[in-house]
């Protein structure tokens, strides 16, 4: 049991048309993340969405284990996402529930297409999601995350991928639900595109729409997705200038003496 | 990379580069003997938890979140609330990690950490009662181990410690013989603070704070919880070496001489 | 083909090692090619010549697709390495710590008078003589990996060991 039932405001959307945290239908929470987190890993990323804190970490390509995993033309993808007890209100058992089992699964499907698979045969891709802090949208923050994590591990992708959740409150098309518009809201529409190519590898659906209100949905979710996808290449611009600078020259081109 | 089967086979070269390291009284990262890693820690770092920290250890990375429920006493301490420490190693914490229930590993750490919250009295539990006999706040003590650079016992303790130290309870009426919890907080009493020396045995070294690479070589490590008047208040003994009683002397010395800095920065 | 790496053994089989490469492949060492001629697993024991735990420079002979790498220690300097340690940095800087013709290694070998084998997986052998030694060839090698997109680097490295040896000269050095 939750210790407390905080009562749910009656409008979620008040006459202004801002939503419960002030925001417009059309605006992300604040959103920021950090690449290189976690120095034993190949690559890792951090994700502050609104109150979400998502860690994700990657390893590999490597050794698959258990070798009958082993694909010979490709690299295997296996992703784990996972719930701290006290990311949420309610304590969480630290048991894998049924939804952890599930969102690794979408997660894993929504970051294999932006994968060069092909590159890495009979090898192994680990994607580790740790959710701190839970606030509505896990999947499409730690989709933002470990798609910078694969990034960061230097491993050849196609595009990076943005995911938001798109949904309906109070009968109005909103971008980026908050745990409350998430719970309470009528519909919730998590989405994860590759931005370069406008191709979506995540759809899921719950609620009711109409066909209208769907493709508006997507649209406002497209928009909410680019802006994303600029501060995830800012992120990893940030590490490597990071890098620059504390050698300090920066050569203009990367003029190597080497062999 | 590979390794995780490779993780656990130790070149040759490794272990006898620390050891010899170690008989001329240097360490594999230039600490001297009685040293610890940077420690950092952050705390309020978890809204939705009722009190929670964030602890680096060098490498080493611990987060620690306390979660409050309500519940029946144990049968054998009907007027005292309840604290359960509980561990999880991330997968992401290292590369030969599998993911998985808690191993062996994650159960000591806990384990340990819990039995030096026990033993020192860090909460007068009694205060935890609500209606004793029936009804207690339970107190869960998460951790979570995002980075596995050795010496998880001292990491967590701090983190669990931090936890605790930023905890808020509830208030509460008592209607009726009904339990009505008020949305107003008040922090935890703290009345110690605990606080665990590791100890690792590198040939016939003794050292603090052992690091992974450390790990993989030592002979055996011993755990020491301190209370605020230094007092031994539990000891683990872990890994399959053995030691002497002056080399347990010789440990119990130097727990005691690195505790109190310890916890200036558990207090800080 | 051709990469000389340096590998740890981490098991056997009646007629040859696995080594750990620091890759997502694992590599084998056939005792034939060690022996230099056919290996009898009756009569000869493969953990008398290499053990599991040591540590091995060798070279790459054959590997694609279908087939994990195979290893070869003929060639001077590979077979088990013995004293000094490991040294792990990232492969792809690997280039940039020989330079041109070998041109930074040899400063490093010449500067500070100590054994380096470099593995292509990124795995370094160091052999000083002493410990403070080790401590410098440590950190001149690290200050090369982060470095290594930037142009002088060569000249900068020369002046931090010297500023390094400067700095220690005096300083009891603990000898291995």
């Amino acid at each position: 049991m939750a210790l407390f039932k905080y009562p749910v405001p009656e409008k979620l959307i008040d006459e202004n048309g801002l939503r419960i945290d002030k925001r417009k239908y059309n605006e992300l929470r604040p959103i920021s993340f950090e690449v290189g987190v976690l120095p034993q890993c190949d690559g890792s990323a951090y994700i502050e969405m609104g109150g979400n804190k998502i860690i994700a970490g990657v390893f590999g390509p490597r050794k698959v284990q258990p070798r009958h995993l082993a694909h010979p033309n490709k690299c295997v993808i296996r992703a784990l996402y996972r719930m701290a007890t006290f990311s949420v209100e309610e304590r969480k058992s630290p048991a894998p529930s049924r939804r952890e089992v599930e969102l690794s699964m979408v997660i894993r499907n929504s970051l294999e297409p932006a994968i060069f698979v092909e590159y890495y045969p009979k090898t192994l891709i680990d994607i580790v999601v740790q959710v701190l802090a839970a606030d509505g949208g896990t999947r499409c923050a730690s989709i933002n995350a470990a798609s910078l994590a694969l990034a960061d591990a230097g491993i050849a992708l196609k595009d990076l991928v943005s995911a938001v959740a798109v949904g309906k409150v109070d009968g109005k098309i909103v971008l980026d639900l908050n745990d409350i518009e998430d719970k309470e809201g009528e519909a919730d529409l998590p989405i994860a595109v590759m931005p370069q190519f406008n191709q979506f590898t995540l759809l899921q659906f719950d609620g009711n729409m109409t066909k209208e209100e769907f493709l508006n949905a997507i649209n406002l979710g497209l928009e909410g997705i680019q802006i994303i996808y600029q501060k995830q290449q800012d992120a990893i611009r940030a590490k490597f200038a990071y890098e620059y600078s504390n050698s300090g020259e920066l050569t203009e081109k990367n003029e190597r003496e080497d062999e | 990379m590979i390794k995780v089967d490779s993780y656990k086979i130790i070149s040759d070269l490794e272990k006898r580069h620390i050891e010899s390291l170690a008989k001329r009284g240097y360490r594999i990262d230039g600490r001297g003997f009685k040293d610890y890693r940077k420690i950092t820690i952050e705390t309020d770092y978890v809204p939705k938890a009722e009190g929670s920290a964030r602890v680096f250890l060098g490498n080493t990375q611990i987060v620690a979140g306390v979660k409050i429920s309500i519940g029946a006493p144990y049968p054998d301490t009907p007027d005292a609330g309840v604290i359960t420490v509980n561990a999880e190693f991330s997968p992401m914490a290292a590369p030969h990690f599998e993911a998985g229930p808690p191993g062996e590993e994650a159960v000591e750490v806990a384990r340990v950490v819990d039995r030096g919250i026990r033993h020192s009295d860090i909460i007068d539990k009694q205060k935890l009662a609500i209606i004793p006999g029936e009804q207690v706040f339970i107190l869960f003590v998460d951790l979570y181990v995002l980075g596995y650079n050795g010496n998880m016992f001292d990491a967590g303790e701090l983190a669990a410690v931090k936890a605790l130290m930023n905890t808020k309870l509830p208030k509460y009426e008592i209607v009726d013989g009904e339990v009505k919890l008020v949305p107003e907080w008040t922090l935890l009493e703290i009345e110690d603070y605990p606080v665990s020396v590791t100890i690792a045995k590198i040939g016939n070294t003794l050292v603090v704070d052992p690091n992974a690479n450390e790990e993989r070589v030592l002979d055996s490590r011993i755990t020491f919880a301190l209370n605020s008047r230094s007092e031994i208040v539990s000891v683990q003994k872990g890994e399959a070496g053995t030691f002497t009683v002056n080399e347990i002397e010789q440990a119990i010395e130097m727990a005691q001489e690195v505790s109190p800095k310890l916890r200036e920065i558990l207090k800080a | 083909m051709g990469d000389i790496i340096i590998g740890k053994i981490i098991n056997t089989t009646i007629v040859s090692w696995k080594v750990d490469i620091n890759s997502a492949y694992v590599a084998t060492l056939h005792a034939s090619t060690v022996l230099d001629r056919s290996f009898n697993p009756i009569k000869d024991d493969i953990r008398k010549y290499f053990d599991i735990g040591d540590v091995i420079a060798a070279e790459i002979i054959a590997f694609n697709r279908t087939r994990d790498p195979v290893l070869s220690i003929k060639g001077r300097g590979l077979g088990k390495l013995r004293g000094g340690r490991i040294i792990e940095i990232l492969p792809a800087k690997v280039p940039r710590l020989i330079g041109r013709k070998g041109s930074m290694i040899n400063l490093i070998k010449n500067e500070t008078n100590c054994r380096i084998t470099i593995g292509q997986n990124g795995w370094v052998h160091v052999q000083t003589k002493d410990f403070i030694m080790e401590e410098i060839v440590e950190k001149v090698i690290r200050k090369i990996e982060q470095e290594a997109h930037t142009s002088g680097l060569t000249d900068r490295v020369k002046e931090l060991i010297q500023e390094e040896l400067n700095k220690r000269r005096g300083e009891k050095s603990g000898t291995i």
